[in-house]
């Protein structure tokens, strides 16, 4: 029975080639921008090493503070995180480190060249999960010594030595000596909190981070031991927050810190929330009205040629139920046949969005992407095939059973 | 009046040639009702589109109110058509889309200079003549076949045409349904003068009529009015 | 045969809602993604007001310098590398330059107006020389004007017209905050956004280096002399190092800058603008499609038509009238949308750049349901209605 339900949606597709190529057009292009996206998201926001225990993490990125009309947004200093942060007792560990990345060079063979470096502390290493290439993380006597070492990746360990051995060279930044203790692999510039050419002691900054200035360019990350533990850190975490004394020789009057997970944190970004509990399913919501909209129009552009095809084989269906087919036989032919043609679209989808995934990793726009398509995309992909094929073949399909075998046998339509 | 001289038609394809048509001559005069019978492919659809403009002869002239069509372009013609010929056809080919009204006014959309109302007024007046002015609202699949038909009489008529060609009007209805119709065209013959030309398998019906032309393989081979049958 | 061709589409409303419904989707789409097009076009015609070629923009970090050392060693910077020969000119401004990602906007008030504008720091060298700025109307800064308690400043001509009109602004007195500026003369151009985004216009303000109640500015914009090149950079970092000891300094070429920006921006409009494209094309492929079928659905309608005396070319008509009947229902609907977009400003643009962006986008739908009309409806006028009528 499959297999001749098979044959049957084959010859259907090979017997209109145009339909059928304005179908397969659609569907491929549509699934594969829906798989592209889906990778960049799933690149973004799932648990990739180095953040391997995404799910066990929270970041303190924030700091809020207003009075007198003024309002201030910015990344907490060294000196605050230190002081108020780093005591909390719920996480496994915390780790504080520079938020952004400060741009180092060095002349090699009168070349410039420019590194992304980021300031961290050795827990910093104990929280990430780094795939370390060549030697290892500096510990903490390295970051209490303010001793001169890095990490760097790859790409830096290309830059400046070629292909031999990194670990025990020296790196020249902006005319300081650090001595390569490690190589990583690179980090890709779309996982914020990691990313980075060189990491390197926060205690050699020669940033003042004594001052007691609360706003600055640090950050923090606070891991717990599992997931459930999360709730009971933001806990702690806000009712520490509420005690914090304002910034002294200032005059805001209000002050506020978050410890939001990965996602959290970026809808914080874009909505500028400063409750402590941010909405995402508000993000979600977004994202999938926004997916659906953008899968609207090829649904509706699919339905419109799934008619005229359905109306076009009329005085075929007509014959059939003539002989007897009932209409849910038909109807299951027919959505099989849509199914049979999304899955065909969703294949060549698959192999676009590959094309494209590489296209844009080679591309260079995003430094270090490694995009591909893993599992949880595929299945993603499936799904939203299989639900394509359903939707744009259901009104079609309900049409086609409200057919009435001996109008369609009289004719009338050629 | 229609006058066809020496009318034949060919169809050629690249391996046969197949003659539809040979030295046909008839003319149909003014107030005529004429009708044409003959078997399945003798050619009396072929004569049929010939008179109505819709195909051209290989050889031979048309005339039409003693106006030789022979040389008309694609565009005279259907000028020709649309004034001085209607239709009926087997199937009525009424556009489903459009209400009864809206498909009789049809022939006038395709003249110039008559307006919206006055295709209205006309074509309930044509609609009048045919009996179904109470259904000028309704849709075609709303209709019996005879009324469908009864509706295709009247686009027929409403742009007041020379001839009225009939393809077997009544071949797609029952014998209460058909006789409906051919005493419409009756009628349209008798009262208001009408010229018809109508093709019909029904001996009963071609028996009411006054003229009865029988063809056989493409040739005209009787016809019942002696002053001007031509013998082959 | 308008009112005809309405009548058609009216009667056969649900075969067409689907179509009505797919050209208003894909209107909507079009009219999102025009708009930005349409603001991002108009933005980079208008002119930024200096070059960026040339221009060297280098951040300065000092560290742990105490205050008033760090401005004497800014002051001997700036004149150190005025000396230089690759460099044709100097200045010490505030960061918030064009493709920086800075920006520092202040309230300006005058009467009754009132208006965010973005303020540019002039603290030392000869800003104007080293930008290449143009003035239109009084003088740029002198000696003493930084001191001076009129607070003197210049504005750029967008935020003259937006104050004064067509009045000369040299003399006129601004307010920001509490403090009163004293216009004394007029730029023509200088934009500190990038040029794909839009500017309500610079003023600029002068401070001294002098004045401990002022923050020391930051950022050296070097003007470098022809023919010279990114390998200079190495010599301008010992220069400055031998001046201003343990400073950082972050040394970036503003036409890279700018092609970063561009870039920047540029990707995620054209990424989206493709996506919208393909959208487009799969709705155009169904409307050809659709109308394929349609017409030879409608064989016989046809044939009938031409019996009744339509021509060929009447026919084409008829089939090109349909599909535009249908476009209008759609962008009729999709305008009234379109409207509520302008009217609650969703996306935040300038009126005009929705006005213009609606009207391309309808010129656009009606463009490609013609092109996808095009063939079918040819196809639908070369139908030989002896043929179409055949019983049978």
């Amino acid at each position: 029975m499959l297999k001749n339900y098979f044959k049957i949606a084959w010859k259907v597709l090979l017997r209109r080639k145009f339909f059928t190529f304005i179908s397969l057009f659609g569907i491929s292009v549509t699934l594969m921008v829906l798989m592209v996206v889906t990778a960049l998201v799933n690149y973004m926001f799932g648990a990739h090493a180095p953040e391997k225990n995404m799910d066990r993490m929270l970041y303190v990125t924030r700091l809020h503070m207003t009075g007198d009309g003024t309002q201030m947004n910015s990344a907490p200093s060294y000196y605050f995180l230190n002081r108020f942060i780093k005591p909390l007792k719920s996480p496994e560990k915390i780790s504080i480190y520079s938020n952004s990345n400060y741009t180092s060079i060095n002349f090699t063979s009168g070349r410039k060249l420019e590194m992304k470096t980021r300031y961290t502390d050795s827990e910093f290493w104990r929280i990430m999960n780094f795939n370390f290439l060549e030697g290892g993380a500096y510990g903490d006597a390295a970051v209490e010594g303010a001793q001169l070492v890095a990490v760097i990746n790859e790409a830096t360990s290309l830059n400046n030595f070629g292909t031999v051995k990194a670990v025990g060279k020296m790196l020249e930044l902006d005319n300081r000596s650090y001595k390569v203790v490690g190589v990583v692999e690179n980090v890709s510039a779309i996982r914020p909190s990691t990313y980075s050419d060189v990491w390197i002691p926060y205690t050699t900054s020669k940033d003042d981070l004594g001052n007691a200035n609360y706003s600055g360019s640090f950050c923090a990350v606070l891991l717990a031991k599992d997931a459930d533990d999360l709730d009971d850190i933001k806990k702690e975490f806000y009712s520490t927050a509420a005690k914090i004394p304002l910034m002294p020789g200032e005059n805001f009057t209000e002050l506020k810190v978050f410890a939001d997970t990965h996602l959290e944190g970026f809808v914080r970004e874009i909505t500028s929330s400063v409750e402590n509990e941010v909405n995402v399913a508000l993000l979600y919501t977004l994202v999938f009205g926004a997916m659906f909209f953008f899968m609207l129009i090829p649904t509706l552009n699919l339905v419109n040629i799934n008619i005229s095809r359905i109306m076009e084989r009329a005085s075929e269906i007509g014959v059939r139920k003539a002989f007897g087919a009932s209409s849910n036989t038909l109807v299951f032919q027919f959505l099989f046949e849509n199914i049979f043609l999304t899955i065909i679209g969703g294949a060549i989808g698959i192999l676009l969005a590959t094309g494209a995934l590489q296209l844009i990793n080679n591309s260079g726009f995003i430094p270090y992407a490694q995009l591909e398509l893993n599992l949880y995309v595929l299945l993603f992909s499936v799904l939203i095939c299989l639900f394509f094929g359903v939707l744009s073949g259901v009104y079609p399909a309900f049409k086609m059973s409200k057919l009435h075998p001996a109008s369609v046998l009289k004719g009338g339509a050629k | 009046m229609i006058t066809l001289s020496d009318i034949e038609k060919v169809y050629q394809t690249k391996t046969i040639e197949t003659v539809a048509l040979q030295r046909v001559n008839l003319t149909v005069p003014k107030g005529e009702f004429v009708s044409i019978m003959g078997p399945s492919g003798c050619g009396k659809s072929t004569l049929l589109n010939i008179m109505g403009l819709l195909d051209v002869p290989t050889s031979g002239v048309v005339t039409i109110d003693g106006q030789s069509i022979t040389s008309y372009k694609d565009k005279e013609l259907a000028h020709i058509r649309n004034e001085k010929i209607g239709f009926v056809f087997q199937s009525y080919h009424l556009v489903n889309d459009l209400s009864v009204l809206d498909n009789v006014e049809l022939p006038l959309l395709y003249r110039s200079g008559v307006s919206g109302s006055e295709r209205t007024k006309l074509a309930k007046a044509a609609l009048d003549k045919v009996g179904l002015s109470a259904r000028t609202k309704h849709f075609p699949n709303q209709l019996s076949g005879g009324q469908r038909q009864r509706v295709a009489i009247a686009r027929a008529l409403i742009g007041n045409p020379a001839i009225i060609l009939a393809d077997e009007p009544t071949g797609n209805l029952d014998s209460v349904m058909g006789e409906e119709v051919i005493n419409i065209l009756l009628n349209l013959n008798r009262q208001d003068g009408a010229t018809i030309v109508m093709v019909t398998h029904d001996e009963n019906m071609a028996h009411k009529t006054e003229r009865l032309v029988r063809f056989f393989d493409g040739q005209q081979v009787s016809d019942s009015k002696v002053f001007d049958l031509q013998t082959v | 045969m308008i009112k005809h061709l309405f009548k058609l589409v009216w009667n056969r409303r649900r075969a067409n809602f689907l179509m009505i419904l797919a050209i208003f989707f894909s209107f909507i789409v079009l009219f999102g993604t025009i708009s930005v097009l349409v603001n991002s076009w108009r933005n980079y015609n208008k002119p930024m007001g200096f070059e960026a070629e040339r221009i060297w923009y280098v951040n300065i970090q000092s560290f742990q310098t105490p205050k008033d050392e760090a401005r004497t060693i800014t002051e001997q910077l700036v004149r150190r590398l005025q000396t230089l020969p690759e460099i044709e000119s100097v200045a010490l401004a505030s960061g918030n330059a064009a493709y920086s990602g800075w920006s520092s906007v202040s309230g300006l008030q005058y009467k009754n107006l009132e208006r965010g504008v973005n303020s540019v720091t002039v603290q030392g060298g000869d800003f104007q020389k080293t930008m290449d700025l143009n003035l239109t109307e009084g003088r740029w800064f002198q000696d003493g004007d930084a001191q001076s308690n009129q607070n003197p400043v210049l504005i750029t001509q967008d935020v003259k017209e937006f104050f004064f009109g067509e009045e000369p602004a040299t003399g006129k007195k601004l307010s920001t905050g509490q403090s009163e500026l004293t216009v004394i003369g007029v730029v023509d151009h200088y934009r500190t956004n990038g040029e794909l985004n839009s500017d309500d216009g610079t003023f600029f303000r002068a401070t001294s280096l002098n004045d401990t109640t002022q923050v020391i500015a930051s950022t050296l914009y070097l003007r470098m002399k022809p023919g010279v090149t990114s390998g200079f950079e190495e010599k301008l970092l010992k220069e400055a190092g031998a001046v201003a000891t343990g400073w950082k300094f972050d040394v970036k070429y503003m036409d890279q800058m700018r092609s970063n920006y561009l870039k920047e921006y540029l990707t995620p409009i054209v990424a989206f603008a493709i996506i919208c494209a393909f959208l487009i094309l799969n709705v155009a492929l169904g409307i050809f499609g659709v109308l394929w079928y349609n017409i030879n659905k409608r064989y016989s309608e046809i044939g009938l038509r031409r019996a009744l005396g339509a021509t060929a070319n009447q026919i084409y008509k008829q089939f090109l009238g349909e599909i535009l009947v249908l476009a209008t229902l759609g962008l009729v609907l999709g305008s009234f949308f379109a409207i509520q977009f302008v009217l609650l400003d969703v996306m935040g643009l300038q009126p005009e750049v929705y006005y213009y962006a609606l009207g391309i986008s309808i010129l656009v739908i009606y463009l490609l349901v013609i092109v996808c009309a095009f063939q079918p409806s040819r196809q639908a006028a070369a139908i030989h209605p002896a043929i179409a009528l055949h019983e049978e």
